[in-house]
């Protein structure tokens, strides 16, 4: 697609969850994350409802409709200076830079608002677009976990990435 | 020291009076203030991601009520004295849903038995129950990168590192890096 999105990123509202609840109805967004099929309406819209305390959510909305989800989920105590960050985007939407809109606001969230130096994230090692847009915005592969988690069947590895904020590598 | 595991009879020898005696056994709501002097002492708060200053109250609630996903086991000394302590301790939680296969698991010794029989007779326990009682595939442990001697006896154990988290946790004032390490059924490792 040649058109450029007009996209918002916000953060996330309770009346989202119908949106919400489509874009989990995306058969390579239940793959590509830890979430399952077959998911009540019911389970989504109380999810949405009532995030845990220690959840910052942001969607990503084109023409009034959100088609893009991310949470940053943040660590306590001796690891509050870092955050697991998981995100999704409807099927439709995937590659026309509504993951780069969203990585870009949760990165400057954390980074210069919460002080968090350290976002974590896990990634299917075959999700290669996923492994692509988190290298563009500073994830670095940690290492593979073997065996991480089921999908559609059988075990599939993933990658445990992260980045660091600026002042913190070496 | 002789091993004794009660709940599966995998007695080493038969006590002997005034020998210490080693037993693994399921942690019980009286072994609170054994375990309370173990979690808070100085060396395994350091070398956990537990903050120290611990209130006992907030730490009780949690082990008063365990989750049916957290399996606690106790390794316990028996003294000359007769008395028994809480020297170590093994906490393996099931992960749910598309994870249900695995496991994350902390163990913690009392430093003066960081050596001997106790730390691997712990251990082994708890990996019984992972793969002949729960079933898991996969156990995870995150270690602090300079813990050389206890990553080497995961990997006696056949544990392997898989990942170096950088900055994972503060420690005395210092943002420490991790290893996180994986112990795959054996075989299944491909």
């Amino acid at each position: 697609m040649t058109e450029t999105l007009s996209i918002t990123i916000r953060g996330q509202n309770t009346d989202d969850w119908e949106n919400i609840v489509e874009i989990l109805a995306g058969e390579n967004v239940v793959a590509n994350t830890l979430q399952l099929p077959y998911q009540s309406r019911d389970t989504i819209q109380d999810r949405v409802e009532n995030p845990p305390a220690n959840a910052r959510m942001l969607v990503a909305e084109v023409d009034g409709t959100v088609i893009g989800l991310l949470g940053l989920h943040l660590h306590q105590g001796r690891q509050a200076h870092a955050t697991e960050l998981g995100m999704m985007v409807h099927p439709d939407f995937q590659g026309q830079g509504v993951g780069s809109a969203l990585l870009e606001a949760a990165i400057d969230l954390a980074e210069n608002w919460l002080n968090i130096s350290r976002i974590e994230l896990t990634v299917f090692t075959d999700n290669a677009d996923g492994v692509a847009l988190y290298h563009k915005f500073g994830f670095e592969i940690e290492g593979t976990l073997h065996d991480y988690a089921f999908r559609a069947g059988e075990y599939v590895d993933a990658y445990l990435m992260a980045r660091l904020r600026e002042e913190s590598r070496t | 020291m002789r091993l004794s595991t009660p709940e599966h009879s995998k007695r080493l020898g038969t006590p002997v009076n005034n020998l210490p005696t080693l037993t693994i056994r399921g942690y019980r709501s009286d072994d609170w203030d054994n375990l309370f002097a173990l979690l808070t002492h100085p060396d395994i708060v350091r070398d956990s991601t537990r903050l120290p200053y611990a209130h006992d109250e907030t730490l009780r609630d949690l082990f008063s009520s365990l989750p049916a996903n957290l399996h606690c086991l106790v390794a316990e000394t028996s003294l000359p004295s007769g008395r028994t302590r809480i020297i170590g301790l093994a906490e393996l939680k099931a992960l749910p849903r598309r994870r249900r296969h695995a496991g994350t698991l902390q163990q913690i010794m009392h430093p003066d038995y960081h050596t001997g029989e106790a730390p691997a007779a712990l251990l082994g326990a708890v990996l019984d129950l992972a793969d002949n009682w729960l079933g898991l595939r996969r156990i995870e442990a995150t270690l602090y990168v300079d813990q050389t001697d206890l990553i080497a006896f995961y990997e006696q154990h056949g544990f392997q590192a898989e990942a170096t988290l950088r900055r994972y946790a503060l420690r005395a004032g210092a943002y420490c890096d991790a290893v996180l390490l994986a112990r795959l059924l054996s075989g299944e490792r491909t």
